[in-house]
């Protein structure tokens, strides 16, 4: 409304001020559209500079869920990481978006064509003691305090105005393991360069070891039925994969 | 049909025609750089200051010159002068448009824009000259109003057309425009040739000659006094206020020439420039006010193309159409102040008109990265409804304080003020913008370690440089306002015959 208020006080200065002949009644309305239109600037000018007639609103949103970037039947996932700059803490992060998708996708990419919009995100990961992966967007806009404020300074979009976007990937430790894309990359390499017929062997060697510690874990519980023994197994997998490919990564490093 | 000075005839249309669309395409180049300061900035690898140093001297030189075209209009014949002054105007624009690309070479764009301003600056007072000496009394005003349209349209209108071709390539009749920075020159070059070849055949000597003696340590000092004094305002991007080399010196030294200047053109019989019209106050009052209204159109519209393409992202002919509305503004409301001048007098259009530009352009100091588009357009467009009221009236308020038979001597110090005082507003903006942009520049060392951050931290120094700027801009407006109230409030000659 402001833009169109800026128009009609401007047209009623201009009018009131030159075309009234009445010395008094130009005076008296010259002098009202002349102050109200300089409020119309200061208000806008307030507004450009200290956002006023709006507040600050955090939202919080944590409803995504993420899938590996690596094989989608390892028992552990992978995140593959690109940190933007050498100390931003700020990542490019690649992992697939849902189970059934074919392939991997680059997030949180910044918009070079929209630079002001991207210096705001900052998206990040963290490795911890979760149960489950989390994907945590913190968005600060500003926004109109009041419908009145809204119908007064509102133009061109101007409400919901991104102040900062804070995203944070939780990730549990237990069940992903993130490598930069140079790590990943020469991975690959090496386990080209290792060949199938020593991958094979690797994994019959794992496969020997689950068996013996699966052995071991039903004497030490004779009661443990055939889920708690498919549950101990898993985590075997799981563990055994994940040292696995942490040594891959300590060797291709 | 009219009849020279070699006693032949001629027709006052065509002569007008020829020296409006030739000062039309003169009068494009000093604005048409401003959206293409971002290009410039690419291509020759420099600052913004230096990129305005495009506009500035093109400015300086300009006003400079103009109290030597009256010496030139007397002593060489119409035609021929009309054709040099074409030929130059060309051949500046020649010299910019071939200019290789590179900072080591930006000096041979600025000699291109000198060579064209020291030819524009001839050709603006002779359109007037030409006017009073081809047309009859009664059709002076009207013919004096068209070339008023035309000379104060085309620097509003200046940023839009090169907008429009830095844009992308366009094909017109089969041929490719690039969207290269060179292409701004294509237009009023062809234009201006044209019109070479018109004023060959068509062009006749119309005003009268007789020799005079040109004053040339005058000359010396004004150039060299106002190239000092820009220089040192130019140099305060790079080095800061605190610099005695390259700031505090050279405005010292253009301050004592023209000082010297000053003291010479009060002592000589036949001055220069003539600043004892400045002895009159109804003179001087609406002069000084004519050039904060310069500044602050100037301020703002030279610096506001570099601040949409390099803050809010626009491209170089969007950036131009957010200045079309209100260009147009300006050239509808041009004529329209003229009937209100007559109808409430110039001290009531004064207030009203920098009353408007000042609140027009408050909200300028306090853009930001976001700033909508359609905002901007509309205040731009307020600025320029005040610009329009007071441009005109203010003019003819001062030249109405002078009696008739110094009235070229004050159209001369008159047209040199403005034109000085715009060069030093684009000078001291530009100056004073990147000497904020490069005091609050992040460090480099962060582009490595956070690329965003640095951007945004660029991004921010950019606009924090552009508020300053542009609150300058408000100040000068501001200034203006106060100027108004020692404004005498004076209607047009006949009406105050009439009142008689």
């Amino acid at each position: 409304m402001i833009v169109y208020m800026l128009i009609i006080f401007t047209i009623l200065m201009f009018v009131s001020c030159l075309f009234i002949n009445n010395s008094a009644l130009r005076w008296t309305i010259g002098t009202i559209t002349t102050g109200l239109l300089l409020m119309l600037s200061v208000a806008l000018s307030a507004n450009l500079s200290m956002h006023w007639g709006m507040e600050k609103k955090t939202t919080i949103d944590t409803s995504k869920n993420i899938e590996t970037a690596g094989n989608i039947k390892s028992p552990v996932s992978t995140l593959i990481v690109k940190q933007i700059g050498t100390k931003s803490n700020n990542y490019v992060m690649i992992y697939r978006p849902t189970k059934t998708s074919l392939k991997p996708m680059s997030h949180f990419v910044p918009d070079k064509k929209d630079i002001v919009s991207s210096a705001k995100k900052k998206a990040t990961y963290q490795v911890d003691n979760v149960r489950s992966t989390k994907l945590m967007t913190k968005k600060t806009e500003w926004v109109f305090k009041s419908p009145r404020y809204k119908w007064l300074l509102s133009f061109d979009h101007n409400d919901h105005q991104l102040i900062k976007q804070r995203t944070v990937l939780y990730l549990p430790k237990r069940l992903w393991v993130v490598m930069s894309v140079n790590q990943a990359q020469k991975l690959d390499r090496w386990q080209k360069s290792t060949g199938a017929k020593k991958q094979k062997m690797l994994q019959k060697q794992m496969r020997l070891a689950i068996k013996q510690k699966v052995g071991i874990y039903k004497r030490a519980h004779p009661k443990a039925d055939s889920n708690a023994l498919m549950r101990y197994t898993d985590q075997l997998k799981t563990e055994m994969t994940m040292r696995a490919l942490k040594t891959a990564l300590k060797t291709v490093s | 049909m009219g009849i020279d000075v070699h006693g032949k005839k001629y027709n006052a249309g065509i002569l007008l025609t020829i020296t409006l669309v030739a000062t039309f395409a003169g009068s494009l180049m000093q604005t048409s750089m401003a959206t293409a300061i971002p290009s410039l900035m690419r291509a020759f690898k420099i600052s913004l200051s230096t990129a305005q140093q495009a506009t500035t001297w093109f400015l300086l030189v300009n006003g400079a010159i103009i109290p030597l075209s009256a010496y030139l209009a007397t002593r060489i014949p119409t035609k021929w002068l009309n054709i040099g002054v074409y030929g130059c105007l060309l051949l500046g624009m020649l010299i910019s448009f071939f200019t290789p690309a590179s900072s080591a070479n930006w000096w041979i764009f600025l000699v291109g824009r000198i060579v064209a301003a020291v030819a524009f600056g001839t050709m603006l007072p002779i359109i007037q000259s030409v006017i009073m000496n081809v047309f009859p009394v009664r059709q002076i005003p009207v013919a004096m109003g068209i070339s008023g349209l035309v000379v104060g349209l085309a620097p509003a209108l200046g940023p839009t057309p090169s907008g429009w071709i830095l844009s992308r390539d366009h094909h017109i009749l089969g041929l490719v425009i690039s969207d290269s920075w060179r292409n701004i020159f294509l237009i009023p070059m062809i234009m201006i040739a044209i019109m070479l070849i018109f004023a060959l055949y068509f062009m006749k000597d119309v005003i009268p000659n007789h020799k005079i003696k040109l004053d040339f340590p005058s000359l010396f000092l004004s150039f060299v006094g106002f190239t000092g004094f820009l220089l040192g305002l130019t140099n305060v991007a790079d080095y800061g206020w605190t610099s005695i080399k390259y700031v505090i010196l050279p405005i010292i030294i253009g301050i004592v020439l023209l000082t010297v200047f000053t003291l010479r053109q009060l002592k000589l019989k036949e001055p220069f420039l003539d600043v004892r019209v400045f002895a009159v106050k109804d003179f001087t009052i609406p002069t000084i006010a004519i050039i904060f209204v310069m500044m602050a159109m100037y301020g703002v519209e030279m610096m506001l193309p570099t601040y949409l393409q390099n803050a809010l992202g626009l491209s170089p002919f969007h950036s131009g159409l957010t200045l079309l509305g209100g260009a147009l503004f300006m050239g509808i409301l041009s004529p329209v102040s003229g009937f209100l001048f007559n109808r409430v007098g110039v001290r009531r259009l004064t207030f009203v008109g920098f009353g408007l530009l000042a609140i027009g352009t408050l909200p300028f100091a306090f853009l930001t990265e976001n700033t909508s588009q359609a905002l901007i357009i509309v205040i731009y467009a307020i600025r320029m409804i005040g610009i329009a009221l007071v441009m005109m009236p203010l003019t003819t308020s001062a030249m109405d304080a002078i009696p008739r038979e110094l009235s070229s001597h004050a159209s001369a110090a008159n047209n040199t003020a403005r034109q000085i005082g715009s060069s030093v507003a684009v000078a001291l903006l530009s100056s004073v913008t990147q000497n904020i942009i490069n005091h609050n520049m992040p460090d480099h060392l962060l582009k490595l370690q956070d690329p965003m951050l640095y951007a945004a931290k660029a991004l921010s120094a950019s606009i924090d440089g552009f508020r300053v700027s542009f609150a300058i801009g408000f100040l000068f407006a501001v200034l203006g306002l106060c100027f108004a109230f020692f404004i005498k409030n004076t209607k047009p000659v006949a009406e105050k015959g009439d009142q008689k």
